[in-house]
C-alpha cells in the first residue's frame, strides 16, 4: 500500500489524479508518516523554489479542486444543513459532522429514487418498525454456528464475532404483512464499499416475502473476504431498489469526502438501515 | 487578487451572495495566510492543509458568511476562527497546543520564524543544486512550474509543449526531487516535525 501511495505521490501533488484516488491519497497521509514526510517535503520545496511560505499554486489548486465538489455536492453553501470537513485529520470530527450531514442533507438531497425526502423516509421507517424485520448473520465454524447478530427495524445496531476462518450466513425476517426488500452492502475500515454476496452493484434488494422467518440464503461470505473493521449496513425498504443505485450514491458520498464507516445511515434512500460490526475473533 | 475582501465592496457582496468565483478569490488569497498561521503551530503541512480546509468548508457556510459584517477585516475574522478550530480541537483532542490561545497571534505573522528561515535557507540550497542537475528542458520546465507557479496547460503552452509531455515530466521532475530531498536529508528533518505533529495519527504501518 505504503508503494504505491508513494508511486502515486508526484501525481497527487501535480493534482492530475482523479478524485476517488486523491481522497485516498488523503486518507494515506493521514495514516503513513513517511508518506506524509515525503509530501510535505515537496511541498516545502514548491514553496521555497517560488520563494513565499504561503502555500504553492499545486496546493491551492488541490485543495480549491475540493472544496468546489464540496459545494458542488451543496454540502459548505447549504443554509440550514450542517457543515462538514472532509480532510480526515480529526476523525470524531468528521465522524460526528458527516453523521449529522448524513442524516440531515443526503436523504433529502438524493431523493429521486424511491423516496421523496427526509420526513417520507422517517414514516415510512416508523410504519416498517411495527413488525419484526431485518436480517440475522451467523458465523459457522467446523460446521457450527459459533456467533450470530442480529440488525433490523428494532436493532439498529450490533456486533458480531467470528474467526479468521469462519463464513458468514445471512437470513432474513419480515413478520409483517407485506412484502419487504433487503439488501446488505459493507463498508471496511478504509472507507471502501465492499459487496457482500449474494449482493452486488448488479443484484437487486431481495425480496422478502410477508411472513417469512429466518429466510436463509444461499450465499455465504469468507471472513477471509470481509477483513477486520468491516461494517455491515443492512437496509431494508418497502419498495424495490437495486444494487448499482446504492453503489452509484455511496459512490458520489466518498467523491464528496463522506467518511462512511463513521455514518449510522448510509446517504441511500433506504427507510430501515442498521448496522452489524465485524471484529475478527482471536 | 491583492485588494483585501473588507475593501472591494463588489467581492464582498458577492462572497456574502456565495458566489462561487468570489468564494475562490477569497480561498485563494486568504488561505495561504491561515496556512501560515498554523503551520506556527508546528503542524505538518498535509495537517495544515486538513485546518486550512476544514477552517474554510465553516467559512463558506451561509451562516457564516451572514454572521461577516463587511465591515471587519475579513483576515483577522478568519484567523479568529482558525483559533477557536485549534483551540476546540486541541481541547476535544486532549492535545497540548505549542502557543497558549493568549499567546496566539490575533492575526497571521507573515514573517517567518528563525527556525523556519534556518530550514527555508538550506532548502533553497538543496533545490539549487537539483536545478543545476536538471537538462536544458527539464530546467524549464521546473522555472514554469515551480518557480513561477504556472498550471501544467499554461506552463505547456510556454514552453511550446503538448500537456501530455509536460505531465510526463512533472512527474518525473517530482519523483527525482522526491530522491534529492531524501538524499539531502531533508526528509529525515520534516520526519522529526512529524513526530511532533499535534494532530492525532494513528501508528505508522510501513517503514520507509
Amino acid at each position: 500500500m505504503h508503494r504505491i501511495a508513494t508511486a502515486l505521490l508526484p501525481r497527487y501533488c501535480q493534482g492530475s489524479l482523479p478524485s476517488v484516488v486523491m481522497a485516498w491519497m488523503r486518507a494515506q497521509l493521514q495514516t503513513n508518516a513517511a508518506l506524509a514526510a515525503m509530501y510535505d517535503g515537496l511541498r516545502a520545496a514548491e514553496r521555497a523554489s517560488a520563494g513565499h511560505d504561503g502555500m504553492s499554486a499545486g496546493q491551492l489548486d488541490n485543495m480549491w479542486k475540493h472544496l468546489d465538489e464540496l459545494l458542488d455536492a451543496d454540502v459548505v453553501a447549504a443554509d440550514t444543513r450542517k457543515q462538514r470537513w472532509s480532510f480526515g485529520a480529526v476523525g470524531a470530527t468528521m465522524g460526528a459532522v458527516a453523521i449529522a450531514a448524513a442524516i440531515v442533507w443526503w436523504p433529502r438531497s438524493v431523493g429521486e429514487g424511491v423516496d421523496g425526502g427526509l420526513g417520507t423516509l422517517t414514516s415510512r421507517a416508523a410504519a416498517m418498525d411495527q413488525a419484526p424485520l431485518g436480517m440475522r448473520v451467523r458465523c459457522l465454524q467446523d460446521n457450527k454456528v459459533t456467533a450470530d447478530a442480529s440488525a433490523g427495524a428494532r436493532q439498529h445496531a450490533s456486533t458480531l464475532q467470528c474467526g479468521s476462518l469462519g463464513l458468514l450466513a445471512f437470513s432474513a425476517t419480515n413478520l409483517s404483512q407485506e412484502v419487504r426488500y433487503a439488501f446488505v452492502v459493507g463498508v471496511d475500515a478504509e472507507n471502501h464499499v465492499v459487496f457482500v454476496p449474494p449482493f452486488t452493484a448488479q443484484t437487486s434488494a431481495l425480496a422478502v416475502a410477508a411472513g417469512r422467518v429466518d429466510d436463509v440464503m444461499e450465499s455465504l461470505m469468507p471472513m477471509s473476504a470481509a477483513g477486520d473493521g468491516l461494517t455491515l449496513f443492512v437496509l431494508m425498504s418497502d419498495a424495490p431498489f437495486d444494487g448499482g443505485d446504492i453503489a452509484q450514491r455511496l459512490r458520489s458520498a466518498q467523491r464528496a469526502g463522506l467518511s462512511l464507516k463513521s455514518l449510522d445511515r448510509l446517504p441511500v434512500d433506504v427507510p430501515v438501515q442498521a448496522r452489524i460490526i465485524l471484529e475478527t475473533a482471536r | 487578487v491583492t485588494v483585501p475582501l473588507e475593501e472591494d465592496r463588489s467581492w464582498c457582496a458577492a462572497f456574502k451572495r456565495g458566489d462561487r468565483g468570489a468564494l475562490e478569490r477569497v480561498f485563494r488569497f486568504y488561505a495561504p495566510h491561515v496556512a501560515r498561521f498554523v503551520r506556527a503551530q508546528r503542524f505538518p503541512e498535509h495537517d495544515v492543509e486538513s485546518v486550512v480546509h476544514e477552517v474554510f468548508v465553516k467559512a463558506f457556510a451561509a451562516p457564516a458568511r451572514a454572521s461577516w459584517d463587511g465591515v471587519r477585516p475579513f483576515g483577522a475574522w478568519l484567523t479568529t476562527m482558525t483559533r477557536n478550530w485549534l483551540i476546540d480541537h486541541a481541547r476535544k483532542h486532549k492535545r497540548v497546543l505549542l502557543l497558549a490561545p493568549e499567546d496566539m497571534p490575533v492575526r497571521a505573522d507573515d514573517k517567518a520564524s528563525p527556525e523556519r528561515a534556518a530550514e527555508h535557507g538550506v532548502l533553497v540550497q538543496v533545490l539549487d543544486g537539483f536545478r543545476a542537475g536538471l537538462s536544458v528542458d527539464e530546467a524549464a520546465l521546473f522555472d514554469t512550474r515551480f518557480a513561477q507557479e504556472q498550471s501544467i496547460r499554461a506552463a505547456a503552452h510556454t514552453l511550446g509543449w503538448s500537456e501530455i509531455r509536460a505531465r510526463k515530466y512533472d512527474t518525473a521532475l517530482r519523483s527525482r526531487l522526491l530522491e534529492c530531498l531524501r538524499a539531502a536529508g531533508f526528509l529525515q528533518h520534516v520526519q522529526i516535525r512529524i513526530g511532533q505533529s499535534l494532530m492525532a495519527r494513528k501508528p505508522q504501518e510501513e517503514e520507509l
